[in-house]
């Protein structure tokens, strides 16, 4: 069996992390103004600098789960 | 004419030349080959990939275009973040299975997938075709990243002389290409990312410090510019989700998928490759420093000149050279790989399906070797030979990310499901072509369509309008020809494919197994 059909339990709904980013960024009525700004860099760009490290962040904790099922189920 | 700059980029463009030469005998196998000459033999691990994925995907042109965007329309040109955080989660979705069924059958092209999986060669057509069209304009903008370079290092002439040095660069890229295949941008790819990230690194702290700070560079900005209206909201996600779908539907992004060694590579590559996505919201924000420093649009180049100026305007003479050799060679990547992958599909999907049916492998790289040659060459006679060259292959780009987008459906969806049927697929995607090509020419090619339904201002992308389209469509005729029980043709792919691992063995095993099966069948 393969990585993608042998999650068990809530460690199958991981994946679904992914999503996050997607809503993060395209709801853009939620970011889209200047205020509160970081050090002088308006609100909506500092935001979606900020999405960048979460999104790889989500990714790797999704990588990292689905390795460790691999080698539980080697 | 700017001659330490000049001498600090030749300097550097030979060493690449060099280095792109070399790249034959690199990780060697047998370039006579398609699958070693198109794809490096699908060897190259996670710190390859990176660099190769991040070389091809960021290309010169980004690096001039967004903070051209940015510069000229304000905070609407920053899409292109949001748009680079979310394709990375898809790639993580979606890639693996792809690299998996074309490991296991042998496939160079998404095209090949596509015919193997709806037993259809016209759909497979259709999908090489649209993959071909969408990427010449990109390698011609690739050109017009050099020209812009060029024209910043003083370089101006008349005539063939003033066009020699884009020739001359051209010449060079198409001799290695032809020579190491994909093994040279893989390894130029290196010096140029290393290259990128030092010129943004030093542009982010050393212009802000001589502005006066980040602050000062925002307060310089004019208040309507530094935030979206709300009108621009539905634009601004169209945009970043429509190219973000379509992104890794480009064939050159396919190639650098394919080549790399497994599964794992691809995952670990969609949580590493981000830190390109953040390397190009700075780059965006040079926009903005352009202005801060008071760079007006250029008579010829209008906004795309806001970049070079504001590196020669800032940076000493020798760095300057750097940054414009960092833009050059983030051309020759891109362009190296976008004329193999296209050569791959032509190959693969044209010539062998429908000129030469027989065929050997060696044929095979053989006329891929000779349709690279021909895409580069049509590229730079294309931006040489017409009056409004520049204008023509950004047009031609934008329709190419709306024809790129219709392939979704057949590629993406196929990886998961063989309910939608192949007519219908064909069917979405000439309708999705014909709806994109025809909004962008009723805005003058420009990305924004402004959609009213009912009262409502839904401007958006129109290419992922057209997507919509394609999409019901697709949905409604499978239905109908399903229920009517028109062939569906045969799949020579089953599901576990799909989730083959990353181990070399397993696909081998797998292709073993088909190939006794056909023996034996």
């Amino acid at each position: 069996m393969s990585a993608e059909t042998r999650g068990r339990g809530w460690r199958r709904l991981v994946p679904l992390l992914l999503i996050i980013p997607f809503i993060g960024t395209l709801w853009v009525s939620s970011y889209a103004s200047l205020e509160p700004a970081l050090g002088g860099i308006p609100f909506f760009y500092w935001y979606q600098f900020l999405w960048i490290a979460i999104s790889a962040l989500l990714t790797i904790v999704v990588y990292l789960v689905e390795r460790s099922e691999e080698k539980r189920g080697q | 004419m700017n001659v330490t700059a000049l001498a600090v980029a030749v300097a550097l463009f030979a060493l690449v030349t060099v280095l792109g030469f070399l790249a034959a005998r690199w990780r060697k196998g047998d370039l006579d080959l398609l699958h070693e000459w198109g794809l490096a033999g699908g060897r190259f691990g996670t710190v390859v990939t990176w660099f190769l994925l991040g070389g091809d995907l960021y290309t010169a042109y980004t690096f001039i275009a967004v903070p051209a965007l940015v510069f000229g329309a304000g905070a609407i040109g920053f899409f292109a973040v949001p748009y680079t955080i979310i394709v990375y989660p898809f790639v993580f979705l979606t890639m693996p299975r792809l690299w998996s069924v074309c490991r296991a059958h042998g496939y160079v092209t998404p095209a090949d997938f596509v015919r193997g999986r709806y037993d259809s060669s016209t759909l497979a057509l259709a999908i090489a075709a649209t993959g071909i069209l969408a990427t010449m304009p990109y390698i011609a903008l690739q050109l017009v990243g050099i020209q812009v370079v060029i024209a910043g290092l003083g370089i101006t002439g008349t005539g063939i002389m003033g066009d020699m040095p884009l020739i001359i660069a051209f010449v060079i890229l198409a001799a290695y290409t032809y020579s190491s295949g994909l093994r040279a941008p893989a390894l130029i790819a290196l010096v140029k990312d290393l290259l990128i990230f030092i010129t943004v690194i030093a542009a982010v702290v050393i212009i802000p410090a001589k502005l006066g700070g980040y602050g000062a560079v925002f307060a310089a900005v004019p208040k309507e510019k530094l935030v979206l209206a709300p009108a621009q909201y539905g634009s601004y996600a169209t945009l970043a989700l429509g190219s973000a779908l379509a992104l890794f539907l480009y064939p050159h992004s396919i190639t650098g998928v394919l080549s790399s060694s497994g599964r794992k590579v691809i995952k670990r590559n969609a949580a590493f490759l981000p830190a390109y996505s953040f390397l190009l919201g700075l780059i965006a924000l040079l926009g903005y420093m352009a202005i801060a420093a008071g760079i007006k649009p250029d008579p010829i180049y209008g906004t795309q000149w806001a970049v070079p100026a504001l590196f020669d305007a800032m940076f000493p003479d020798w760095f300057t050279g750097v940054a414009f050799a960092a833009i050059a060679i983030g051309a020759l990547v891109p362009a190296a790989i976008m004329s193999i992958a296209t050569a791959n599909l032509f190959t693969r999907n044209i010539y062998k399906e429908y000129l030469r049916r027989d065929a050997s492998p060696r044929d095979e790289a053989r006329m891929a070797k000779l349709a690279s040659l021909v895409v580069k060459f049509g590229a730079l006679v294309f931006i040489l030979a017409l009056e409004n060259a520049r204008q023509e292959a950004i047009d031609f780009q934008l329709l190419g990310g709306v024809w790129i987008l219709q392939t979704f459906p057949a590629v993406i969806f196929g990886l998961y499901t063989r309910w939608f049927h192949r007519w219908a697929l064909l069917a979405g995607w000439a309708v999705g072509m014909v709806t994109g090509t025809a909004m962008a020419a009723s805005q003058h090619f420009t990305a924004i369509y402004p959609l009213h339904i009912g009262g409502f201002d839904l401007r958006g992308y129109g290419a992922f309008y057209a997507f919509i389209v394609n999409l019901i469509v697709t949905v409604v005729a499978s239905a109908v020809l399903n229920a009517m029980g028109v062939a569906r043709g045969a799949d020579e792919t089953v599901e576990e494919d799909y989730v083959l691992g990353g181990e070399a063995s397993a696909p081998d095993a797998r292709r073993e197994q088909l190939q006794t099966a056909r023996v034996a069948g």
